[in-house]
């Protein structure tokens, strides 16, 4: 090791000496070094007077007891109430609860789909399907056949079917065919009240009785 | 004669001995050994800590969370470093945590602040002497600070204020280099000698 590198070593080993935390082989170097080192005899006294000054200098830091007093009240505080992790995690008593819970809600769950299934099942057989055209269960049979104007306004033909006391059964199809039926009971007078009606609306191109109950007419 | 503090290795393993076992009754739970431990750290913490701030709050909050950190982790301490490393590694950075909160942390000064200080009197009595060290210890950057007090007024060394600071080995060198070269200019009273800086850090 040069000289050089003696000096700089030693130099920096300064603080650790002084605060007793040097290796003893660092201790005996540092020794050797001194004897014949004038400036780092220096350096090593002027640390040691300011590490000396830095001890003495005792600034005022309050009151100890105060101080203890705060912490073992938050100790205190603390134990008084479970920590967090304990008041969110569950007792062994609750997840029992919690999974006999759970098994209830999912055999009332199966047994509510299955009702339901069965249910509606019976009402809906399977593969049968509705449309729109389709008379449904309880509409009255068309008695009527009617094709209107391309010009007939909705509210024309709707005044038009309460006048002759008729409804909309079916319709318009490709054709441009209405089927009608009695907004009242089916009679024959009835039907041909409404055929009068009819016959008299000049946006009426064609009517006619279903299953002959009058001759058809052609305005 | 290099080794002031040659008394001193006894009595700390006989402390980091006591500080240990404290530990192992504060993992079991018993709060007396709490106030024992407290009680043998609190001073040397709150000078610390008020050598870094002036903020007394903070300091009281940074004390009071360190041993409230002890008190609840005090089975972790796996006892491969000397206890007093151990809690002041927690006061230091319940110290940044509570400096942080209470304010920025102080200004890392340069230079421009040597032309603050006063004059070199060389008959400084004891108490401007105390002012005068403050005043060249404000104008280090705080970890240059910190790290000049953890060797000189708590002790430590050079490897234990690295795992307290969380820092290499070679930082706290180049900190404490740093330091002592700021020092030795700002305080040349201390020495009897004008400032020199004729070692040279890679």
């Amino acid at each position: 090791m040069t000289s050089l590198q003696s000096h700089r070593q030693v130099w920096e080993q300064i603080p650790w000496i002084l605060n007793g935390s040097a290796s003893e082989a660092e201790l005996r170097a540092a020794q050797e070094h001194l004897r014949q080192c004038a400036d780092c005899r220096e350096a090593f006294a002027f640390e040691q007077r300011l590490r000396d000054a830095l001890l003495r200098a005792q600034p005022n830091v309050g009151d100890a007891e105060d101080g203890w007093q705060r912490l073992s009240a938050r100790i205190v505080s603390s134990e008084a109430r479970p920590p967090l992790s304990a008041r969110l995690r569950p007792s062994a008593t609750q997840t029992r609860w919690l999974a006999a819970a759970v098994i209830v809600e999912a055999l009332a769950l199966g047994a509510m789909v299955t009702t339901s299934w069965f249910t509606h099942a019976g009402r809906v057989p399977a593969g049968v399907y509705q449309t729109l055209a389709q008379p449904e269960v309880g509409r009255p049979a068309a008695t009527i056949r009617v094709v209107l104007a391309p010009d007939m306004t909705l509210d024309q033909l709707r005044t038009l079917l309460n006048e002759a006391h008729l409804q909309v059964v079916a319709g318009p199809g490709e054709s441009g065919v209405w089927s009608l039926a009695p907004a009242e009971d089916v009679n024959t007078v009835a039907t041909d009240a409404a055929l009068h009606e009819l016959r008299q609306s000049p946006q009426v191109r064609f009517v006619e009785p279903i299953n002959g109950a009058t001759r058809a007419h052609s305005p | 004669m290099f080794r002031p503090e040659g008394e001193r290795e006894p009595e700390a393993m006989r402390d980091d001995s006591r500080d240990r076992e404290l530990l192992q009754q504060i993992a079991a739970g018993e709060r007396r050994a709490l106030e024992r431990l407290y009680f043998n750290y609190r001073g040397r913490l709150a000078q610390f800590l008020s050598r870094l701030t002036g903020r007394r709050e903070a300091i009281d909050e940074a004390i009071n969370d360190t041993f409230w950190i002890v008190w609840q982790k005090a089975a972790q301490f796996r006892g491969d470093s000397r206890a007093s490393t151990w809690i002041m590694g927690i006061a230091w950075r319940c110290g940044l945590k509570a400096l942080r909160r209470s304010g920025p942390l102080p200004p890392e000064h340069g230079d421009s602040m040597l032309d603050a200080l006063p004059t070199v009197d060389t008959t400084l009595v004891a108490e401007e002497l105390r002012e005068w060290l403050d005043s060249g210890l404000r104008t280090l950057p705080f970890e240059q600070r910190a790290t000049m007090e953890m060797a000189y007024f708590l002790g430590h060394s050079c490897e234990e204020i690295a795992t307290i600071m969380s820092c290499p080995v070679n930082t706290v060198k180049a900190r404490m280099f740093q330091a002592r070269i700021k020092l030795r200019n700002l305080l040349p009273t201390l020495g009897g000698a004008p400032a020199k800086e004729k070692v040279q850090h890679d």
